[in-house]
């Protein structure tokens, strides 16, 4: 039997891991408000300075036609191609804007919605009446203290909130995505959940209708100049210290017997 | 990438690990030993030995949880309070093994005796595992909760590999750390039936049942009949 | 009844010189190997002392054994789900140091040395790292106490021996010590195969051996901790277990263990016994003063007809049952009731059996001389009434021995000074006196027994010492195998040569 397959090598594919770039998915529709508002307005603004993003103001005047077209479905394709401006654009050879958010086809829509500062081409009708949003609600569904309908994750398994009432970390800190996305971005951006964990955790368990008001709403009483978040992870860390401590306590009581062998006291004894 | 890192190579893992494994029992069962060291040198592993088993083993037992029932774990998280009691507990248990593992790899490169009985395969092994504990640790403390949206990231992927319909793009987007624990743990997975690993599978369970004593006989009784292992007591 | 047979040996203390070439016949068969170094199946202690492993006897802290609880027996290491918990580190296992590290000679430097002024010296090694290393401890290292009190002051046999007593052990003209020769127990109710958590070690059916299956050994390590004796040993380069197989490829092809055959002094005796293992839980969990006698009751008369018709139907041969009828270890136990098993009190049933041995009375100082505690005039210096001056306190062969009962070892030393005195008169006299032959009486003993006694303890021959059956190898499982299966083995049952883990 073969001893040892040198598996090194594999080890150090765990290092490439984080060039993975994200598998494109055919992106949902539109949506109300249009296709800048339901899946860019998460990360840019047109106008109201940078965000996650870069502001977006006169992008089309920026970057010639052509550059865009082939820029925004695919940003790390263009950074691999060796494009100048791509590669200045991102930090260390890798886009952290995910590629087929918008498909080429798609491109003429959005274009038109950029240059006429993010409005939906063809103005939408008044946004449709849905359920009325319960901020309270919202915050539960958040939280998790109530499941979402279809069971999707609790919002807080993975993003926080600056009053501390939620740790998650594993995405970024809600607080403020009501003022950062608007209420058109955010009530898009609920809709279709247009990132690369949350589509596929999403996928089989999309929210309803009345959830993604209710979350709204609570989105919405979110106040993003509430105090900055209290030392909670230190809890975190802290509490896993402690139990870690306390484990190694547990084992010190059996430590006496263990410490010196027989022979050990034997010899002490000459 | 993604499909040969997370579709592909666990396929692979798992096949190895039970194709080699059985072969090994079968063909050289005394091959398969937990290799204990304790007669050389106790005082390291009294605090290394307990503090990595136990550890590793509830937190495996934690990753076996959110994997067979989320629904129960995704409950339990409910309220705040106890998701951060949960995550404490999974995080203190996490740090118990991690620095269990160090004194262990301490004790494997500094003590003479137990340098003799380290082979290379050993020191892979423990290098697998180090890499496992710490971005977990790490995973637990940085990218919070994990208790919660493994249940709904890895529990479905690892499903759909269960299924032979594997989704690896479940996993795209998770930070370098996440998925650098996850595809470590196929690592292990393919390096378990090489190495000492396999002891792992050899956990005697049937103790808790077996008679305390074991009578075998050398002599066939009558023709036909097998070897008989009888019991007193 | 469900009559088994055991392969026994026994050793008659009273003759043992303590020459260790029983270890070292051993030693060369069978643990020359790498990881086996430090192991003695046979070693031989000077008693009082720590022995090997050192304080073996210690349960306190290495929890071998049995003990009784609520009228039936468990295991002092663990319980069952406790022996799952202690996987990762076994509280009671001994260090390596308790045996001792092994060690060789560097003896290349004899040769190597460059040329210069002093003699150059073989320094000594350890066999594990193969750096040098100061001799701390080694086999037998506390030989005829090794020159301290510290070894025989801390042996735990001598619990309940009067401090008086103890000091006397220490004063050199008062000193005493006997050597006790010990291997694997090969016990009908062993504590290594209860504790084993992989089910790897089991008592072979024909003959009782037990044996340690290393296909199936994991190294949990449970048995080296579970027997009293500390006769299962942990091999650390291929982590398994070892332990003494009784020599079983000798036995089967009618050959007696290597310990046996090699005695210079001939103390040792082999044989079958007749057992009814149904009475085993019964005899195991009496209390410690009724242990040697259900021990001995177990025992079964290989002449009783009940018997031999239900050995018969169990399945053992006749040569084996003529075997048991003419064993030496049969007679010495169960007809003269002259053997005991080592500290019947782990309740293990140790099927190997001693003759304790006989000491002289103890000296006092008489006119600045040390001489006997005797009477003036009392010619046969003999303690037939004075068992409690003799030199190795009563109590603590009785620890030994008999769980500490007093009762069994008294009447075992006045039966062999009774046949003592018996033959001296013949041999001196040329006919023991009339007072003799009640002597012998009032032990339970008559002037034919006393020969036979005499003729077995001190001039057996070979065929006398070692009464072994025959194995009828033609019928073991292996001879229905594919011969040709086992072509090209490496010994031991190897195809290759075992190599250790992966």
């Amino acid at each position: 039997m073969a001893s040892s397959i040198s598996l090194p090598a594999l080890l150090g594919l765990g290092v490439l891991l984080a060039a993975a770039p994200a598998e494109g998915r055919a992106a949902e529709g539109g949506g109300e408000g249009g296709i800048f508002a339901s899946r860019c307005a998460v990360c840019h603004t047109i106008g109201g300075g940078p965000s996650m993003g870069p502001d977006l103001q006169g992008v089309t005047e920026r970057r010639s036609e052509a550059w865009l077209r082939s820029f925004i479905p695919d940003p790390q394709g263009m950074v691999d191609a060796g494009d100048p401006d791509a590669a200045a654009l991102v930090k260390g050879g890798r886009a952290s804007m995910p590629s087929g958010i918008v498909q080429p086809a798609e491109m003429d829509a959005l274009l038109a919605e950029l240059r006429a500062g993010g409005k939906p081409a063809a103005a939408p009708a008044e946004a449709p009446a849905g359920p009325e949003g319960r901020a309270e609600v919202g915050g539960r569904l958040f939280r998790g203290e109530e499941p979402f309908a279809n069971g999707g994750l609790p919002c807080g398994a993975c993003h926080g909130l600056a009053d501390g009432s939620s740790l998650g970390s594993l995405a970024v800190d809600l607080t403020d995505v009501h003022g950062r996305l608007g209420e058109a971005g955010l009530r898009g951006a609920l809709r279709t959940l247009p990132f690369p964990v949350m589509k596929e955790a999403y996928a089989d368990a999309p929210l309803t209708e009345q959830e993604r008001a209710d979350l709204l709403a609570f989105f919405a009483s979110l106040d993003a100049s509430a105090p900055g978040r209290p030392a909670s992870a230190g809890l975190l860390w802290g509490g896993g210290a402690a139990v870690a401590a306390l484990l190694f306590a547990l084992l010190g009581l059996g430590w006496k017997r263990q410490r010196r062998s027989i022979s050990d006291e034997l010899r002490s004894q000459a | 990438m993604t499909w040969f890192l997370f579709a592909i190579f666990p396929y692979i893992a798992v096949t190895l690990a039970v194709a080699v494994g059985v072969v090994r029992a079968v063909r050289r069962p005394f091959s398969v030993s937990s290799l204990s060291s304790q007669l050389l040198e106790r005082r390291w592993l009294y605090w290394g030995s307990q503090s990595f088993h136990y550890g590793i083993l509830l937190v495996l037992g934690g990753h076996l949880l959110a994997f067979l029932l989320p629904g129960t774990l995704r409950a339990w998280n409910g309220s705040p309070a106890r998701q951060l009691a949960l995550e404490i507990t999974g995080l203190g248990l996490g740090l118990y093994a991690l620095v269990g593992a160090l004194i262990l790899v301490l004790r494997r490169l500094t003590n003479a005796r137990i340098r003799v009985v380290t082979s290379p395969m050993d020191l892979l092994v423990w290098l697998a595992l180090l890499v496992s504990l710490v971005t977990g640790v790490l995973t637990a403390g940085v990218h919070r909760y994990g208790s919660t949206w493994f249940t709904g990231v890895f529990t479905p992927y690892l499903w759909s590999l269960a299924r032979f319909a594997p989704e690896p793009e479940r996993l795209d987007g998770l930070p370098w750390l996440v998925r650098l624990h996850a595809f470590n743990f196929f690592v292990l997975l393919a390096l378990f039936p090489f190495s000492r690993l396999v002891h792992l599978v050899t956990v005697p369970v049937g103790y808790l049942v077996r008679p305390w004593q074991l009578v075998v006989a050398n002599r066939q009784r009558s023709a036909g009949a097998e070897p008989s292992a009888s019991a007193r007591n | 009844m469900n009559v088994k047979a055991q392969v026994s040996m026994l050793f008659h203390l009273d003759k043992c010189i303590g020459c260790h070439t029983c270890s070292v016949a051993c030693k060369n068969l069978w643990t020359d190997r790498k990881g086996a170094e430090y192991m003695w199946w046979n070693n031989v202690e000077t008693r009082p002392g720590t022995g090997y492993p050192t304080r073996w006897e210690d349960q306190e802290r290495l929890r071998g054994g049995w003990e009784p609880k609520d009228g039936s027996l468990r295991l002092k290491l663990h319980g069952r789900l406790g022996a799952l918990l202690k996987l990762f580190y076994n509280p009671a296992l001994p260090d390596i140091k308790d045996y001792y590290e092994p060690f060789t000679f560097r003896y290349s430097d004899l040769f190597d040395a460059p040329a210069a002024d002093d003699q150059p010296t073989a320094i000594p090694v350890s066999a594990i790292t193969g750096e040098p290393i100061d001799i701390e401890s080694g086999p037998a290292w506390d030989d005829d106490f090794s020159g301290s009190g510290i070894y025989a002051r801390n042996d735990p046999s001598l619990a309940g021996v009067p401090e008086e007593t103890r000091r006397q052990l220490e004063e050199l003209e008062r000193i005493v010590f006997n050597y006790l020769p010990r291997i694997c127990n090969h016990c009908l109710n062993p504590a290594c195969v209860a504790a084993c958590p992989s089910g790897a070690i089991y008592k072979r059916e024909e003959d009782g051996v037990v044996l340690v299956n290393e296909n199936r050994c994991r190294a949990w390590r449970m048995c080296v901790a579970a027997c009293p004796y500390k006769k299962v040993y942990y091999n650390w380069n291929t982590g398994k277990s070892e332990k003494c197989i009784l020599c079983f490829p000798r036995l089967e092809t009618g050959q007696a263990p290597a310990c046996a055959h090699s005695c210079v002094g001939r103390i040792r005796y082999m044989g079958v016994l007749l057992y009814d293992a149904d009475r085993i839980p019964e005899a195991a969990a009496v209390p410690d003063a009724d242990l040697v006698g259900h021990h001995r009751e177990v025992i079964l008369d290989p002449f009783d007809p009940a018997v031999i018709a239900e050995a018969r139907a169990s399945g053992i041969d006749e040569d084996w049952i003529r075997a048991a009828q003419r064993s030496p270890v049969y007679r010495f136990v169960k007809e003269w009731g002259l053997a005991l098993p080592l500290h019947p009190e782990y309740r293990t049933m140790a099927m190997m059996y001693y003759i304790p041995p006989l000491s002289p009375v103890m000296s006092v100082v008489d006119a600045d001389l040390f001489r006997l505690d005797l009477a003036d005039g009392e010619g046969a210096f003999e303690l037939f009434d004075r068992l409690d001056a003799s030199r190795l306190p009563i109590r603590y062969l009785a620890n030994l021995f008999s769980a500490g009962e007093e009762g069994p070892i008294r009447a075992i030393l006045r039966k062999m000074l009774a046949v003592r005195l018996y033959r001296r008169a013949r041999t001196v006299e040329g006919e023991a006196p009339a007072d003799l032959e009640r002597l012998l009486e009032s032990v339970g003993l008559d002037a034919e027994s006393a020969e036979a006694i005499y003729r077995l303890s001190t001039l057996p021959t070979l065929e006398e010492r070692f009464v072994l059956p025959p194995y009828h190898r033609e019928v073991a499982i292996e001879s229905l195998a594919d011969p040709l299966s086992h072509k090209g083995l490496t010994g031991l049952g190897f195809v290759e040569p075992p190599a250790r883990g992966e």
